[in-house]
């Protein structure tokens, strides 16, 4: 940070946190949002791709997901019945192009969609013929292949509308939220999701047993910057688990995502049956009702609703629907505190005009909460608010950004935007909390000669063991994995010598 | 009070505000109504009043409870919105009746002024307020004339929320019992005055009270052959034509009655009319007339509600005075007191108005209105910060009354400023104004005129001299218009009451800035001066440019490892002064005077700690002033501190806390302070609020605390900006000062240095910690050589003149032994206070003349 | 040569301070390397940040109660 001294300020050096991060680096940083679908398709075995490949809507599901350039390159060679010369594709892309091409064939190989045939100037390009096939088909629409799931034919006496669907999602997602947040009265999810979200290192053990809970667990530093982050990420993330968990599992990977893909090509509102499914997607089915991505009435029902949650799950578009028709009393919809509702004020005052328990349950992790309005939550930021939040794994960088990203439009006439003094304090209750850092490991003391202790030293530096020594009182520290190595070295060398 | 039977059987002590808020509504108004129209004295003894409801200092001191703050029944959400909640400016909690005020609305300016008069400010700051209702605030309401149902009607149009059931029964509770009587002197005679005969009845069938009166006719009571007594009645006050000076209304009035000479009979109600309309219009130039806040929080219109109103009375007899206000109290009907000085013929008028020149601003006038809102003086107490211009409000006041006043300060230094004050703005003539201090015992001459004086000088009741006790005598002899109480704040509740049984005064004006007390005696001051009549918002009076804007700092500075050591070892007060002499903190504030002196700032610092004061001082060669400074001494460092652009910094102990005017200081460093008094650290910085350039561009003054790291004393500084910070100030963290390690001279740099200022710590007495005893002469530099030098150096110049050469020597002269590398015996010149440098009386030695005759060509070069 | 295992403390010389005023108390120190660095023994670290978070707590001003 810079050092300022202009006439109207202090001669002060603003208080440092550790080096700023954006908000989307930090949450790369706590692993929210670092691997893709994309990433997980890509280190997928060939023979994996190309069994997935079978089912149309696992090919149209994989050509949304990738750049549009190379949906142009796919759609070029779909109907043609042969290799696509690389010049031909050239000829019409300019300069620039050129890289974003070679990005996407890259891509596309990766993918086993695409080959490349020959050298030099004849170098052709080739379509996976499955892949080919099952594209041609989803286009078409023709076949048996059932892979766009089958819609009951018969007709549901217990319909349910869009409406319903969407709420249905938004509680049941919720729940999850809120338990992790351990929001008062919050349902525990069943097992599977709380293996899931232990296996995610979103939470995790604590000691202390809150009054009735269940189970123990407790948010982790990733599972706040998870709360950060849009429904889509969160639940990509939490399906990579799930994935992850997949092949642990030994189900079958290319039903496992064929299912992902089908959920994806779905219709909102539409009801479809559970006749032909294979049992690992039986058994997915019963864990994302868990995550609110499929209604059923009952658990022995055969037939299902895919929410929002799934339908979207390949689109861009938003998965939960933002305004809700629960807020009635608060009048202002979640839209309007979406611009922003928390007031921070530099006597630690915190109101948060907002009627969501799920934002007050957020903002229970860090504030230490007064009193709720309708439309208003009081608080203060205190310190033991931020050493409970900071326990828990948040950091104040994490607290700073969440503050700032849903200030108040009151607060952007500040600059900067929240109050400084209370920003630098969080980081300096932060500072506090490392004031004392440990490490175990052996002092190394009454070397005999200069020689001896600089022969050490200079071993241990290489090792990268070394963290303290004293030339000269002849003390050296090395951490606990040194000790062994470094132990052996004094044998072997000063020993003998 | 009314749910009394339930609550004050089993439960705590005191309950708060919140617990009775608690109690279920409809029995509390039953029971209300019922001990209204029956005796109430029966069942309340003094001991039951106070458990019933007035909440001790707390509610102003310390902060609510956290234990009563459990989230969970403190959710209010079942509370319906209003459909038009978005433009409406608050929310009511029911449980506590906190209010929460939207700084931002568009009626939040309105709703401030409505809020200040009936509820507690607690906190201020940039976007959301909140107040507290208690039962001194309404108290204070009822006494500027707000009538319940006013209070309730408004609260009701800004609130988001409907009013909860609890606030309102909490409203008409205390509004039911308070300020419906007042005590007014009128022809010198005391009377109990009510609009409410009910009331009085009840008051007199009281045992005291009814003794106390004085039965004006004998027949009266035969007349009514019973025992209801006819009282005597009359019209209610208004404010009528009483205009205060300074305000536009005086201009216009002033024009008008020189339009209307002619026609003599230019009737008052026109007059009156055209002077309301004028000050409406410029109470609230947007609004509209007919506004219901206009009407409710312009005071003169709100006297106007009840201009029909018949007020009822009775006398009682002067002797009875403090037992019947006592016995009020006790029984839950504190009197309000109102001087009606315009019929007061028996005191003298005193010739007095301020200078056609002076003007008030806004929100004195604001705070003078609800004084005089009924066309007499109430007492009570008016809340401005430090810089407002309290002064200019109490001589307003004086010149409003226009009878004898005494003003008592806390100094001799306040003494001879309000005295000055008084000649600057009004046309008193200066044998009408006179001082009572230890140094000079004057009276004025005339019939009525103006005494300033100290608060001990009054209250004093030890053995006092022949001339200060014939003064003494004058004073109590007197019987005065106006007593106006400066800092009234800091007098021990014990003094108050011998100055009060002493002085017989019509009306009583507390002026303050920080109504905050640490000495849990807050109520005191209600029911010794008045209620509080008006408290301004800081950072609003910031934004207008009337008060300068401060950039506050709390610098961190880490202990030396030695000092630390001793500091985990001491257990006796010594403790303190190892934090307050830490060399890391020597070293940021000699680098902060360098800093700010360099930027053109006039720095005061501040040290409770005498012992670091002058260690301090004398180390970074500066002037300062402490309890043993002698009148003379003082007023001469100050006038240099003000004039001389050589002397940049000077050093005040706690003398300088309160009434020491420096308008030139720019910069407040503070490096030892009493504990952690809230009140101290907002007088603190009051010293700069008045800064004369606070209105030049981007002008900011600065305010730093100096704080060793890892002591209590930093507990103790995060406690003392608590006011502040609710203020709205924001105090920022420094943990380090660029460039601080490479400051050219920076003193104790080295460890054999900082170990040989731990050791003359360790050598100092125990007693040399105390904060308190700063009465004591200046050990530090005498009989080290320094005493000798006085008279030396001494010399009868000008105060510009000889300190400047002086410094200007020896700066060069303290460089020379540094490089010398002869400390110690360099060690007596270069400790030697700056003070003894200043101009003395005896002649000078001639090179010390020669050397000053340079300097100053220096200096005019 | 000797070697010792243990638990290398680094901290600011304030806190260091503190930490050899608890070691008074109850002694852990096994070696005072430097003015920002000790040796201590293992089983103790746990009890001697609990005994220097209450005494940095006294120094706090908190208005939650």
């Amino acid at each position: 940070m810079s050092t300022v001294a202009t006439p109207s300020q202090h001669p002060a050096k603003s208080i440092e946190s550790d080096p700023t991060l954006s908000f989307s680096e930090q949450s790369r940083a706590a692993g929210i949002g670092a691997e893709t679908i994309n990433d997980f398709l890509n280190r997928q075995p060939r023979s994996v791709l190309i069994r997935l490949y079978e089912k149309p809507a696992s090919c149209l599901a994989i050509f949304r997901l990738v750049p549009m350039l190379a949906r142009q390159l796919i759609m070029q060679m779909l109907f043609l019945d042969g290799p696509l010369p690389v010049e031909d594709v050239l000829s019409w892309m300019s300069k620039e192009g050129k890289r974003e091409y070679e990005d996407c064939v890259e891509r596309l190989t990766k993918l086993s969609i695409l080959a490349i045939r020959g050298q030099g100037i004849k170098q052709t390009l080739i379509l996976n013929g499955v892949f080919t096939e099952g594209m041609r088909r989803a286009l078409t629409g023709g076949g048996d292949h059932r892979s766009f799931g089958v819609p009951c034919d018969t007709e549901d006496k217990n319909a349910v509308g869009v409406g319903f669907l969407d709420e249905y999602a938004r509680t049941k997602w919720e729940t999850i939220l809120h338990y992790m947040v351990g929001s008062e009265g919050s349902v525990v999810p069943r097992e599977p999701v709380l293996y899931l979200l232990r296996r995610s290192d979103l939470m995790k053990k604590t000691n202390e047993t809150s009054g009735g809970r269940t189970s123990s667990l407790g948010i982790t530093s990733r599972g706040f910057q998870f709360l950060l982050e849009d429904v889509n990420t969160q639940l990509w993330h939490l399906l990579l688990q799930y994935l992850d968990m997949a092949e642990e599992r030994n189900m079958d990977l290319v039903e496992v995502l064929g299912f992902l893909f089908m959920l994806g090509s779905l219709e909102l509102g539409r009801d479809y049956s559970t006749e032909d499914l294979p049992e690992t997607q039986l058994h997915m089915l019963e864990d994302f009702r868990d995550y609110g991505l499929i209604y059923q009435r009952k658990a022995s029902s055969r037939r299902f609703y895919p929410t929002r949650l799934a339908t979207t799950l390949t689109s861009n578009a938003s998965p939960l629907l933002t305004t809700t028709t629960t807020t009635s009393s608060s009048g202002g919809t979640e839209q309007e505190e979406e611009r922003g509702y928390v007031i921070l004020e530099t006597n630690y005052r915190l109101y948060a005009y907002t009627s969501s328990p799920l934002r007050v349950a957020v903002l229970n992790l860090f504030v230490s909460l007064k009193a709720r309005f309708p439309n208003l939550v009081i608080g203060s930021i205190t310190r033991e608010s931020v050493k409970s939040a900071l326990s828990n794994g948040i950091s104040a960088e994490q607290i700073i950004t969440y503050l700032t990203h849903h200030a108040h439009p009151q607060m952007q006439r500040n600059d900067p935007l929240l109050p400084v003094t209370v920003s630098d304090q969080i980081r300096l209750w932060e500072r506090e909390k490392n004031r004392v850092l440990q490490e175990s490991g052996s002092l190394f003391t009454e070397f005999s000669s200069q020689a001896d202790y600089q022969q050490v030293l200079t071993y241990s530096q290489q090792l990268r063991v070394l963290r303290w020594n004293d030339d000269q009182r002849r003390m050296i520290f090395v951490t606990e994995q040194g000790n062994e190595p470094v132990r052996d070295f004094i044998r072997r060398r000063v020993v003998q010598s | 009070m009314a749910s009394n039977g339930a609550d004050h059987g089993g439960s705590a002590k005191r309950p708060r505000l919140m617990v009775k808020l608690k109690q279920p509504a409809s029995s509390s108004r039953a029971s209300a109504a019922a001990s209204l129209s029956s005796s109430r004295q029966p069942s309340l003894s003094r001991d039951d009043y106070e458990e019933e409801g007035l909440p001790l200092e707390d509610d102003y001191v310390a902060r609510p409870n956290d234990a009563e703050y459990r989230f969970h029944s403190r959710d209010f959400t079942k509370m319906p919105l209003k459909l038009d909640h978005a433009s409406r400016p608050l929310w009511i909690s029911p449980d506590d009746g906190h209010i929460i005020l939207e700084g931002f609305s568009p009626l939040a300016e309105q709703a401030q002024d409505f809020l200040i008069a009936i509820a507690e400010p607690v906190s201020r700051p940039a976007f959301i307020h909140e107040y507290k209702l208690t039962p001194y605030s309404l108290y204070a309401a009822v006494s500027v004339g707000l009538q319940p149902n006013d209070i309730i009607e408004v609260l009701n149009r800004l609130s988001k929320v409907p009013v909860p059931e609890t606030v309102l029964d909490f409203i008409r509770e205390y509004t039911a019992s308070f300020g419906k009587i007042k005590l007014v002197l009128k022809q010198n005679k005391y009377f109990v005055e009510s609009a409410h005969p009910e009331i009085l009845q009840t008051l007199l069938r009281d045992e005291v009270i009814g003794a106390a009166r004085v039965r004006e006719d004998p027949s009266a009571q035969s007349n009514k052959n019973g025992r209801m007594e006819v009282l005597g009645k009359a019209q209610a006050p208004t404010r009528g034509d009483l205009v205060i000076p300074g305000t536009e209304s005086a201009a216009k009035k002033a024009q008008q009655s020189v339009a209307a000479t002619n026609g003599a009979a230019a009737s008052r109600p026109g007059a009156s009319a055209t002077g309301k309309a004028a000050e409406s219009a410029q109470a609230a130039p947007r609004a509209d007339e007919a506004d219901l806040f206009s009407a409710i929080i312009g005071v003169d219109e709100a006297d106007e509600l009840d201009e029909d109103d018949t007020v009822h009375s009775f006398e009682i007899a002067e002797e009875y005075i403090e037992q019947v206000k006592k016995r009020c109290n006790e029984i839950g009907y504190p009197m309000l007191e109102e001087y009606d000085f315009r019929n007061d013929q028996l005191n003298a008028d005193l010739e007095i108005d301020l200078k056609p020149i002076t003007h008030i601003r806004p929100y004195q006038e604001k705070s003078l209105a609800k004084m005089f809102g009924n066309g007499r003086a109430r007492s009570g107490i008016i809340v401005l910060p430090c810089g407002a211009g309290k002064t200019l409000v109490g001589i307003t006041a004086a010149c409003t009354i226009k009878k004898s006043c005494l003003v008592l300060c806390t100094s001799s230094v306040s003494v001879y400023q309000w005295r000055q004050q008084f000649l600057q703005w009004s046309n008193i003539q200066d044998n009408q104004i006179s001082v009572f201090t230890a140094d000079q015992k004057e009276k004025f001459s005339g019939a009525s005129g103006i005494v300033v004086s100290t608060y001990s000088m009054v209250a004093n009741t030890g053995k006092r001299s022949h001339t200060s006790q014939k003064m003494m005598n004058f004073l109590e002899s007197r019987e005065w218009g106006f007593i106006l109480l400066d800092e009234v704040h800091v007098v021990p509740a014990s003094m108050f009451r011998r100055v009060l049984t002493k002085i017989k005064a019509h009306s009583k004006l507390g002026l303050t800035a920080t109504l905050v007390r640490e000495d849990e005696k807050i109520d005191e001051l209600n029911f010794l001066v008045g209620p509080k009549l008006y408290e301004a918002n800081w950072m609003d009076l910031a934004a207008k440019g009337h008060i300068a804007t401060v950039q506050c700092a709390e610098v961190w500075c880490p202990m030396t490892p030695e000092f630390y050591r001793e500091y985990l070892r001491e257990k006796s007060r010594k403790k303190m002064l190892l934090y307050c002499m830490n060399p890391k903190k020597f070293q940021a504030a000699q680098f902060l005077i360098d800093y700010h002196e360099n930027r053109g700032d006039k720095i005061i610092v501040f040290s409770d700690n005498v012992y670091a004061l002058e260690a301090y001082a004398i180390k970074l060669r500066k002037l300062y002033i402490h309890g043993g400074t002698p009148q003379v001494e003082r007023m001469r460092i100050l006038q240099n501190f003000q004039h001389n652009p050589l002397v940049n910094t000077i050093f005040l102990s706690k003398v300088g806390d309160t009434s020491i005017d420096l308008p030139e200081a720019t910069c407040l460093i503070q490096i030892s302070s009493h504990f952690g008094s809230r009140r101290q650290e907002a007088q603190r910085l009051g010293r700069i609020l008045r800064a004369k350039r606070r209105n030049d561009e981007g002008f900011n003054a600065f305010f730093y605390s100096l704080v060793s790291k890892d002591t209590s004393e930093m507990f103790y500084s995060t406690k003392r900006q608590q006011f502040l910070i609710d203020q709205g100030y924001a105090f920022r963290v420094i943990t380090h000062l660029v460039g601080q390690e490479d400051m050219p001279g920076l003193v104790y740099k080295s460890q054999a240095e900082q170990i040989e200022l731990l050791q003359s710590v360790l050598i100092a007495n125990e007693s040399d910690a105390d904060l308190g005893s700063d009465m004591r002469g200046s050990e530090w530099a005498d009989g080290s050589g320094a005493g000798r030098q006085r008279r030396i150096v001494g010399s009868g110049g000008q105060q510009s003149r000889i300190p400047s050469g002086v410094a200007k020597a020896q700066r060069t002269m303290g460089s020379l032994n540094a490089l010398s590398g002869a400390q110690h015996m360099s060690y007596i010149e270069r400790n030697r206070s700056m003070n003894k440098t200043l101009a003395k009386d005896q002649p000078r030695h001639k090179a010390f003349q020669k050397r000053a005759a340079n300097a100053k060509k220096r200096v005019e070069d | 040569m000797k070697a010792y295992k243990g638990v290398l403390l680094t901290c600011d010389p304030a806190v260091k301070q503190l930490i050899l005023s608890i070691d008074e108390r109850l002694r852990f120190i096994i070696m005072d390397l430097d003015e920002t660095h000790l040796l201590v023994s293992p089983d103790k670290v746990e009890w001697m940040r609990a005994e220097l978070e209450t005494e940095l707590e006294k120094n706090t001003y908190t208005l939650d109660a």
